[in-house]
């Protein structure tokens, strides 16, 4: 190919040099985003990145270290007329594989919701939650005030032995608040 | 003057390499594999987003407009942003991105679709980026890839109709085993060198943050993911393996072993079969254990870009006979 290729006319020679370009770019680029590289550099490429669609940061599947603590949440929605409810995020362990797997995008939403970049989703989501509680009643978000917890049950440290089975289920705290939204 | 008369050797040489490497024809065929089976994922994707598309991505749902542009990156963008956010039009398109992924299935007009698919990606995943993970980045990705590749030569509608149009003269040869004998199913392999780069991008950045972390050089790490109930536990498997300290310690070093060598390895003709078996394995194991959706079947797609159909000449003893003698 590259030895027959200085012969060849202009136009193929350009598209030559233009789809080189491109593969080089494409690969510093995504080699930047993707491996160790200057955090400064990193969020300039990241940026445009972005622009394109084209964005994937680091691949930190259970990286650094992985998550050594289970998390649950859980909603006490207390309504205008004084009505309480409370929502309760599943127990992963006793869902089917099938449940899990339809249900990935919820597990995913749950699992965003714990982190405080999340914050701006709170509100809008108590929300529904609030609705969704009293389906029967118009307006149910109207005044309501909804108490977001979460539930830690840290795993214990590898260091002790015998190690708990895999079988054993997660021992959950009393629970911290996560946000008190108060719905207009 | 030698080392200068080197360094034009050493530069020719690389550019060489280069052009050997991006430019040389790859079999069409590897890539409408690809494009079969990332259609379909595409298709199981979108079948289990269809249920709650009001919930996850109108003004009505979970995360009106205004909180999603909050929650995005500022630099991110989305059609759905750009179009009214009511149930009619989130709809409306999810069913064009369906009908457009069961055209990439098909083959038909492949590529343009595949830009529409990565269009319809990147809006859906900006649009509610709280529901995403991992992998909805490597869908992405590879749509983006796709999207430079010879997806309509072979096994397509495209080719189909190529063949009606122009008649049987230009119709493949009969023997479905050699590229080389039939220039339709030759193709430029840079898209391919480019999906293949990203794969291994994806496991060597993996690998990294591994090795950056103190239970995976430990060799405790699988013993804390298997105890998190919302990954892991998805098909039985014996409770010894990951009670015993040891086990899970040469299965914890054996992930960033595979994660480390195959990115690595994988290039060379000796190592690439072998590689690929480890990743599609690993991935394998990993889908039996853990809860981790559509991820695994996407990465074994990925992998694909290593076969050749070469690598599935055992199939066919009698054409290979045949060709003999």
């Amino acid at each position: 190919v590259a030895a027959n290729f200085a012969g060849r006319p202009l136009p193929t020679r350009l598209r030559f040099y233009t789809v080189n370009t491109f593969i080089a770019t494409l690969l510093v680029a995504l080699a930047i985003d993707a491996l160790p590289s200057p955090l400064a550099l990193r969020l300039r490429v990241q940026a445009i990145l972005t622009r394109l669609g084209l964005d994937q940061g680091s691949w930190s599947l259970f990286a650094p270290d992985p998550d050594s603590i289970n998390l649950r949440l859980r909603a006490e929605i207390t309504y205008l007329d004084g009505e309480r409810r409370e929502w309760n995020a599943p127990t992963w362990r006793t869902l089917t594989p099938w449940k899990m797997f339809i249900g990935h995008r919820r597990r995913e939403w749950i699992e965003h919701m714990m982190a405080p970049e999340s914050e701006p989703a709170w509100k809008p989501w108590c929300r529904e939650m609030a609705r969704t509680m009293r389906p029967d009643l118009p307006d149910a978000d109207r005044g309501a005030e909804v108490r977001l917890i979460y539930h830690e049950a840290p795993v214990p440290s590898a260091e002790n032995h015998p190690w708990p089975s895999i079988r054993q289920p997660p021992g959950f705290d009393a629970g911290w608040t996560l946000t008190i939204e108060k719905l207009e | 003057m030698t080392s200068a008369s080197s360094l034009k050797a050493t530069a020719r040489s690389l550019a060489h390499c280069w052009q050997e490497f991006f430019h040389s024809p790859c079999d069409a065929r590897v890539c409408a594999a690809i494009r079969i089976g990332y259609a379909a994922l595409v298709l199981v994707h979108l079948a289990v987003l269809f249920p709650d598309l009001d919930h996850w991505f109108t003004d009505a749902g979970i995360l009106p407009l205004e909180a999603s542009r909050r929650v995005a990156s500022p630099h991110a963008w989305s059609l759905l942003w750009l179009l009214p956010g009511t149930a009619t039009v989130v709809n409306t398109c999810f069913w064009i991105a369906a009908a457009q992924a069961a055209m990439l299935l098909v083959g038909f007009l492949p590529r343009l679709n595949a830009l529409c698919i990565f269009i319809w990606l990147v809006s859906l995943q900006q649009r509610n980026p709280l529901i995403c993970d991992g992998e909805d980045v490597a869908m992405r990705m590879i749509a983006f890839f796709l999207i430079w590749m010879p997806l309509g030569n072979c096994w397509s509608l495209n080719s189909l109709l190529s063949r009606y149009w122009t008649g049987p003269r230009n119709a493949p040869l009969q023997n479905p085993q050699s590229a080389i004998h039939n220039p339709q199913f030759l193709a430029p392999a840079w898209p391919l060198r480019l999906l293949q780069l990203q794969m291994a991008l994806i496991y060597l950045s993996a690998a990294l943050e591994k090795l950056s972390g103190e239970t995976w050089l430990n060799g405790t790490a699988l013993y804390y993911v298997s105890r998190l109930d919302d990954y892991f536990g998805r098909f039985p498997v014996p409770t010894a393996i990951f009670d015993s300290p040891w086990i899970v310690a040469l299965l914890t070093w054996s992930v960033v072993l595979v994660e480390l060598a195959v990115p690595l390895l994988i290039w060379f003709r000796e190592t690439r079969l072998p590689c690929v078996a480890a990743a599609i394995l690993f991935h394998l194991a990993n889908e039996w254990t853990m809860h981790l959706f559509l991820f695994h079947w996407i990465m074994i797609v990925g992998w694909l870009s290593f076969l050749t159909p070469d690598d599935f000449r055992w199939l066919y003893p009698s054409l290979r006979n045949r060709e003999v003698t």
